[in-house]
């Protein structure tokens, strides 16, 4: 069974100090299926996502109960090796974040880090991943120029090439558009569509429209708890609750 | 502003076609009830005027069509209003099809003066009566998004559909008595299979308002 599973998340609770931020969520993601998290600010969405890879780590005064279990392995365990993790589960940020390097340099930083590929291994590795986040085209003239000197839709596929290149499972993806004009958005969203196909992929997004034509499931989250969790058609033609119709319908509060 | 309603021009535009379909039902009400009578008293210019409406009521149909799509294109609804504006448009359809049968029964109307009069059965008055009620409750279900009426009224088309067969082996029979004028009782049997349409679309209004509240897609 958990094999057909690639993350099963049960009873999970996250307390930022004092603050309960995820009272006992409980779900599961699919392989190759794109689980879109949707949600008023501060409902716990991204508290949950960065759980995911246990990026919420980072921050001081924090502590979680529950499982997350990865492909049969609990990530919270004492073993975990978190680097490793963070290699199998990437992260796309809200804003694209390239680091003031080359447009090769971004792209070959996963696998030089980790010792993935070098030489002419890497060269292809770090085109592949360009191809893959549909950006080889507009770059392959100049792979040296400066990461910064691109538009910021292809920062964030260049950040995207950044995650593919260290080959992980699974992608998450926090308000991946929320800084891109209309047309870069769009071609994120189809390339969220094409990483479907090899990827499992979980976005965070306040676009309700967005989560409507990207995803498979959709989870709505409010004041720290998964309310509801369902086919995203479902969710945006007949929600079973009626929280989730008011939230989607925009008529919340 | 202490509070916004944050969907406040979606909730109009729902609000003038929610007014406008009523309006619309109103009027193919009030048509089917003057066929009927245009039928009975054999009333060309009664017929004329039902056949005139016919024209008012298509358009009207696709008024409220667009009125659908440019909510849809600039509202972008989901969930309950989204089953409002899909709900709406396929009932506006329904509406303008019965629109269609009471002017099929006044061209008959039109038609059957030119033969020997008779007074029409009763049991014609009775079944455009009921299929006339079965329409009105089928938009109040609509109206308050209450799907237990719209079963109720899906309910009653089984003994719609039991008075016609009735009255049809009725007039299928009389029609072998020589006393009695064919046309004319083909006629009838034309009114009387136009009538049981009707309460055929009324159940698809009823099936499209438990669509509209519930989420779920029912035949009966």
């Amino acid at each position: 069974m958990s094999d057909e599973i690639t993350f099963q998340i049960e009873q999970l609770n996250f307390y930022y100090g004092n603050t309960q931020a995820l009272r006992d969520v409980t779900l599961t993601v699919l392989p190759r299926e794109i689980t879109a998290l949707i949600g008023p600010s501060g409902c716990g969405k991204s508290t949950f996502l960065r759980c995911l890879n246990r990026m919420n780590d980072t921050i001081t005064d924090t502590r979680i109960s529950g499982s997350i279990v990865l492909n049969g392995q609990n990530i919270y365990a004492p073993n975990i090796d978190e680097t490793e993790l963070r290699r199998q589960v990437g992260l796309v940020f809200q804003r694209p974040n390239p680091f003031p390097q080359s447009i090769f340099d971004n792209v070959a930083f996963g696998p030089r880090v980790l010792g993935i590929a070098y030489g002419n291994d890497l060269q292809e590795l770090v085109v592949q991943s360009l191809r893959a986040a549909a950006l080889w085209d507009e770059i392959k003239e100049d792979l040296k120029q400066p990461a910064l000197s691109l538009s910021l839709g292809q920062q964030q596929r260049l950040c995207i090439a950044r995650v593919l290149a260290v080959t992980p499972d699974v992608i998450l993806m926090d308000e991946p558009c929320s800084a891109l004009d209309p047309i870069a958005t769009n071609q994120i969203e189809e390339l969220i569509q094409e990483l479907k196909e090899h990827y499992t992929i979980v976005i965070v997004t306040h676009n309700m429209q967005q989560a409507a034509r990207v995803s498979d499931k959709t989870g709505f989250f409010w004041l720290g708890e998964l309310i509801e969790f369902d086919e995203t058609t479902t969710i945006f033609t007949r929600p079973s609750l009626q929280q989730t119709e008011d939230y989607v319908t925009g008529r919340f509060g | 502003m202490d509070n916004i309603q944050t969907r406040a021009t979606l909730d109009e535009h729902l609000k003038d076609i929610k007014d406008d379909i009523i309006r619309l039902s109103s009027r193919v009400d009030t048509a089917v009830d003057k066929a009927i009578n245009a039928f009975a008293a054999c009333d060309v210019e009664l017929a004329q005027e039902v056949i005139a409406e016919d024209v008012h009521i298509n358009t009207k149909r696709f008024e409220l069509e667009e009125q659908c799509l440019h909510i849809m294109v600039t509202q972008q609804p989901v969930a309950v209003d989204l089953r409002l504006i899909i709900a709406t448009m396929l009932i506006v359809t329904e509406l303008e099809r019965i629109g269609d049968y009471a002017a099929g029964i006044a061209k008959l109307a039109v038609r059957v003066e030119m033969v020997p009069k008779r007074d029409i059965p009763n049991a014609i008055y009775q079944l455009t009566s009921q299929c006339r009620d079965m329409l009105r409750r089928a938009m109040v279900a609509y109206t308050e998004h209450d799907a237990n009426l719209a079963y109720a009224v899906a309910d009653n088309d089984d003994s719609l559909d039991t008075q016609h067969r009735l009255l049809f082996h009725k007039l299928v029979g009389e029609t072998r008595d020589a006393s009695h004028s064919t046309d004319y009782l083909l006629s009838v049997l034309f009114v009387a299979h136009n009538i049981e349409r009707i309460g055929d679309r009324s159940t698809n209004i009823a099936e499209r308002v438990i669509f509209m509240t519930s989420g779920k897609l029912t035949e009966f």
